[in-house]
């Protein structure tokens, strides 16, 4: 499989890399071959985004080679595979906020003039023909903040096209565009493939790597499943080599079938993302939210949780309609949440677990202000255990912990504070499978008890498992509902795509 | 970097009160190893003058203010903000706690006091609600402060004003008094210290260091974090005017110019404490080190005769080498 | 990418300009001493020195940076100014003073750029080090000037306006020039919007820092020489606390703290608004007691409000 050296743009070969305990890649090799446009594809935590970021020098591997143009190197910065042709498109976008287009798509290569002064004209007329080439238009006078993250999209891409590019990554670059955006880009992948650049493409939606790709590597738990032209490969086989299981439907949980309703939302909106859904949750259910990136699940999860406020619609909780202005609230209405971004909205990464874990028993359990820290260690250290945090001393800081131990440290505080509706957003991302199980445990155990779950969750095996019920988002609004046999990942993913049916394969 | 299993053992309570996470604790042994040396050498080229009791015993009492403005200033840096008005709490509480002595003694120590929250008061709203950066907003009440410490003396300090009072004499020697060997303003000082600490061990304080950490976090988590916050800068400018009432005990008049210095002075005791000024963490001990090291630094360079206007010098040169190597330790 | 929390946005753009035209007309109209020469030539001369630091700090908030040494560097420029001026010509003590700021800018931003220590602690250990070194080199005296043709430099003026304040706006031209049309000052903007995105585009994020705080540095020295130069003395505790007053007209400028933000007009504005409010202040007989409650709360109350307009335009 490894070709000869010098043939292609970009090779890597036997790459590993592990994060404290845990190994994030295992021996893998992948040739990227110029004109072609390479589909890495692989479930949430696969090892996709590690490989870019070792591809583009911003991590270096702990063993295994990157070969460029036949050299192999031993180490890359960010800054020398930039300059050496490898452009890559995060999604978290490189762009500088506050300058504009033009002036974010040559910074720090501006044409100068007289006395080294910026040729405003000139840089405006080179960003203006990039973008003409890849036909699409954006507003290059206003800061980059003030645009859509689409054209955000367009400039960065623009940008690294003003250098000499051999190998352009993309990492998952339609997650947030609408059809027509993504149309401009896949003409615009077409035509570097036409000019010989190497494309690496990262997308959770096969409609569209069947569409653009000329190849692809399958990766599963840190290494190669399999890889192949476009040709060998079709949806079933697809989805085989990334879940890694043929027709063994994953353990489903009897469901449920008398709940008494506890969360009621009615016509909820927020203007924007959220265009007037409706669904319910009752007690002891766990009601799975699927969706694509971007369709409103996790604004939907705000709203309900005061974090953001509606526009319209009725929250009901227990029978009571309830319209929590802020966290503080809901929580006080028995509304508990596990946000999507840990790090940003779930830990305080400073404190140690037993902080973190112990928020809300500090707070129910004081009197006047006084914390009976005792009991709340107590009670922390016991939720921690039946988490088996590790490894764990109460005082820990979070920051050291593993995805999983930091997502359980975040479970337990609700575990603690006696809610009655549990909102997870993507509980188990990042996190390994080992800690997965113990997080789906804690879950059940909390539906036994009667508390109703809404379980966001971009990862089609655990929804389906998990849930007793599941209701689909797409394009702010509630596409289906599935329950019982009929709900199958095709099911689930024909009413995600629901509002592009004509891109479906 | 796991930490050894023997720290997660229970400890006494004081340790408990006062101490943070496993790594604070790490950074209070360093401090106190600093500060041995710092203690040690300074005796040996002091001739042992550095450690003789009486001169502990000044030392302490000459930065009694600035402790208590420190452990102020600490509580404002944890929630991840900075308290430039913490003079100006101490010049108008100095003033105000002077003029209205007339009205006894407890009376006068509570306006001190009110005058002091109500400017914390100011500094919360404008920080929580009208969310302007904390730089900002105590730079602007600093400006307030002073100028109406002035309105209120007329311009100058403090002490007789017509119909105005002097420090009675029972309060004249509370400066000197000594209480089992340390001076009252050290007992005031560390009470307020004490006090702060048992504050950080309530739930509102707990959610200072969380608020400080990760705000969105600290919201999502369901606490009020605008409540929070106010409290937090309530209450340390309530505690920087403990340390005005000091202040004029320790001159014997009220002076609308005290403390310019003193914003400054304690963010530098807390940095050279290693707490980080970007919030979320830091143990309130590892300030009062900050102090003590700073203090006896600058005793000792007394001691030695070193040039006054080199000690500015020295003191700079400290902070950003202390500063530096906490930079280091992180790698 | 998340937007920053300020937002320029049309309105607010040219906020301060509007805000300085419509006091200078109320001052005009309500205070007949206000249009006089001797007033103006004095606000000029003082808000002439504020105004340059101001433009030196500009570019480090702009950063997201601070420096709080301005004051002190003023200090030691002052007397190297002074002491330089009595050695070898007051020509070449100015040169020797601009050298000095700049190089005491240089050191401060080479321990912001290569070192891990915020820039407000640098700075606040600079200050400390700063005024003790013009302490110890002065021996804590004022050093007499003894040079009248330098003297005449604070009194000169062009076309009637104080060279001083000519000098201001010169700087202030140039600089706005150089921050949106040359591509280090378009760079200094990326370091504040987004400093790592900065260094990944491939900037050289620590050259930019050393040139703004050198730069900062360069500024307080002509602020040193102008002030030396007004008093006829090199005072070591020259700018003493000046850089708490550079730091609020940059705000009030429009600047934000967070970097990235805020254009020179603004600064320019910002400075000429402190200084009409003060001489208002003063000649409507404002007791100078009371002048920092209303300064202080005017301020915190615009801020206040363009804060609010901001976050309501934000929302929309």
């Amino acid at each position: 499989m490894i070709a000869s050296e010098g043939e292609h743009p970009l090779s890597l070969q036997g790459i590993h890399k592990a994060f404290g305990a845990i190994q994030v890649l295992r021996d893998v090799s992948c040739d990227f071959r110029a004109g072609e446009v390479h589909c890495l594809m692989g479930e949430n935590g696969a090892g996709k985004s590690t490989l870019i970021r070792i591809a583009s020098g911003a991590y270096s591997p702990d063993s295994g080679n990157v070969i460029l143009a036949g050299r192999p190197l031993d180490s890359m910065t960010p800054r020398w595979a930039r300059d050496n042709g490898i452009a890559t498109i995060y999604q978290e976008l490189d762009l500088i906020p506050n300058l504009d287009g033009a002036e974010n798509m040559l910074l720090g290569r501006e044409p100068r003039g007289r006395l080294g002064r910026i040729d405003r004209a000139e840089r405006l007329r080179r960003a203006r023909a990039v973008l003409n080439s890849m036909h699409v238009s954006v507003d290059l006078d206003r800061p980059v903040q003030e645009l859509g993250i689409a054209q955000q999209q367009m400039i960065a891409i623009a940008k690294s096209l003003t250098d000499e590019c051999r190998v352009m990554i993309l990492d998952e670059p339609t997650a947030v565009f609408t059809r027509t955006e993504t149309r401009a880009l896949f003409n615009l992948v077409k035509k570097l493939r036409e000019q010989r650049i190497a494309v690496v493409f990262i997308s959770h939606h096969m409609e569209e790597i069947f569409e653009i790709g000329d190849r692809i590597t399958v990766l599963r738990d840190g290494s190669v499943a399999s890889t192949g032209t476009i040709a060998e490969y079709n949806h079933d086989r697809l989805v085989r080599d990334m879940v890694g299981r043929d027709v063994k439907r994953p353990v489903r949980r009897s469901a449920q079938t008398t709940n008494a309703p506890l969360l009621e939302v009615r016509d909820l909106s927020d203007g924007e993302t959220v265009q007037g859904v409706s669904f319910s949750v009752g007690r002891g259910e766990i009601v799975g939210m699927a969706g694509l990136i971007g369709s409103g699940r996790t604004e939907t999860a705000r709203l309900i949780f005061g974090a953001t406020r509606p526009r319209s619609g009725q929250i009901v909780l227990d029978g009571k309609t309830v319209s929590p202005s802020d966290p503080f609230q809901a929580v006080k209405l028995g509304i508990g949440m596990v946000p999507e971004d840990r790090k940003r909205d779930g830990l305080v990464l400073t404190r140690s677990i037993l902080e973190n874990g112990g928020y809300t028993l500090v707070r129910k359990l004081s009197h006047a202000g006084w914390v009976p820290w005792r009991r709340v260690r107590r009670e922390v250290t016991d939720r921690t255990r039946g988490l088996a945090v590790r490894p764990a001393t109460p005082k820990t800081l979070v920051a050291r912990l593993s995805g999983g131990n930091q997502q359980k440290v975040v479970l337990s505080r609700w575990l603690a504070a006696g809610v009655s509706l549990l909102i997870l957003d993507e509980p188990t991302r990042g996190v390994d499978i080992g800690a997965r199980s113990e997080i789906y445990a804690v879950i059940r155990t909390l539906a036994e008890r009667g508390i109703g779950i809404l379980l966001i969750s971009s990862d089609l095996p655990e929804i389906l498992s998990q849930s007793d019920r599941i209701v689909v988002m797409a394009k702010g609004r509630i596409a289906g509902e599935l329950a019982g046999e009929g709900a199958t990942e095709e099911a689930v993913m024909a009413l995600a795509f629901r509002t592009r049916p004509e891109s479906i394969a | 970097m796991t930490p050894s299993s023997s720290l997660a053992e229970p400890r006494r309570f004081f340790t408990q009160l006062i101490v943070g996470s496993s790594s604070e604790q790490k950074n209070l042994l360093r401090l106190l190893a600093i500060l041995l040396a710092v203690a040690v050498i300074g005796a040996a080229i002091s001739g042992g003058v550095l450690l003789r009791p009486q001169n502990l015993s000044n030392i302490l009492q000459q930065n009694a203010v600035l402790l208590v403005v420190v452990t102020a200033q600490f509580l404002v840096i944890v929630t991840g903000g900075f308290d430039l008005s913490v003079g100006a709490a101490v010049a108008l509480a100095s003033v105000v706690f002077v003029s209205s002595l007339d009205h006894g003694v407890g009376l006068a120590i509570l306006a001190a006091l009110v005058s002091g929250l109500l400017l914390g008061l100011v500094n919360g709203v404008l920080v929580t609600f009208v969310r302007l950066p904390s730089f900002v907003v105590t730079l602007g009440t600093m400006q307030i402060g002073y100028s109406l410490a002035k309105v209120w003396t007329g311009g100058g300090t403090i002490d007789a004003a017509p119909g105005g009072a002097t420090i009675p004499r029972q309060l004249n020697s509370f400066y000197s008094t000594n209480l089992i060997g340390l001076p009252l303003p050290v007992w005031v000082a560390l009470m307020v210290l004490v006090l702060v600490a048992i504050y950080l061990r309530t739930s509102t304080g707990c959610f200072v260091f969380a608020v400080g950490g990760n705000s969105r976090a600290a919201r999502l988590a369901g606490i009020s974090t605008s409540r929070v916050r106010l409290v937090a800068y309530a209450t340390a400018s309530l505690a920087a005017s403990v340390a005005g009432l000091l202040f004029s005990l320790r001159v014997g008049y009220g002076d609308p110019q005290a403390g310019v210095m003193l914003p400054l002075d304690s963010i530098a005791a807390v940095s050279i404490g290693g707490v980080s000024l970007t919030g979320g963490r830091g143990s309130l001990i590892a300030g009062f080190m900050g102090v003590l090291i700073i203090a006896m630094l600058d005793n000792l360079m007394n001691l030695l005769g070193v040039n006054v206007t080199l000690q500015p010098v020295v003191k700079g040169v400290i902070v950003i080498l202390t500063v530096f190597a906490y930079g280091l330790r992180r790698d | 990418m998340r937007s920053a929390r300020f937002r320029p946005q049309s309105l607010a753009r040219h906020g301060q300009v509007v805000a300085v035209v419509i006091l200078f007309g109320l001052a005009a109209v309500l205070e007949p001493d206000f249009l006089t020469r001797f007033n103006l030539s004095s606000i000029a001369f003082q808000y002439s020195v504020i105004g340059l630091i101001a433009l030196g700090q500009f570019p480090v908030i702009l950063t997201a940076g601070i420096d709080l040494s301005q004051g002190s560097v003023i200090g030691i420029t002052a007397v190297v100014t002074a002491m330089a001026a009595q050695v070898m010509g007051y020509q070449l003590g100015i040169v020797a003073a601009l050298l000095a700021g700049t190089a005491s800018g240089v050191i401060t931003g080479l321990l912001v750029a290569y070192t891990r220590i915020p820039a407000f602690v640098v700075t606040l250990g600079m200050m400390s080090i700063g005024r003790g070194l013009a302490l110890t080199i002065s021996s804590g005296r004022p050093i007499p000037l003894l040079n009248l043709s330098f003297m005449h430099l604070a009194h000169l003026r062009l076309l009637g306006v104080p060279a001083s304040f000519a000098f201001f706006l010169l700087c202030a031209a140039l600089l706005a020039l150089f921050l949106t049309q040359w591509p280090l000052g378009r760079a200094i903007y990326a370091v504040g919007g987004h400093e790592e995105n900065a260094r990944l585009t491939g900037l050289d994020v620590p050259r930019i820092k050393i040139c703004v705080y050198g730069f900062s540095g360069l500024m307080a020295g002509f602020a040193g020489v102008l002030l030396t130069a007004k008093i006829g003395t090199g005072h070591p505790l020259s700018g003493t606390g000046y850089e708490l007053v550079s730091i609020s007209a940059v705000i009030i400028g429009g600047a934000s703290l967070f970097g990235g933000i805020g254009r020179t007009s603004g600064i320019v504005a910002g400075v000429l608004l402190l200084g009409i409010l003060d001489s208002v202040l003063n000649l409507s007989g404002v007791s100078p007691y009371v002048q920092g409650t209303v300064k202080g709360s005017i301020v915190l109350i615009a801020l206040a409000f363009s804060q609010y307009s901001v976050s309501r335009s934000a929302r929309r």
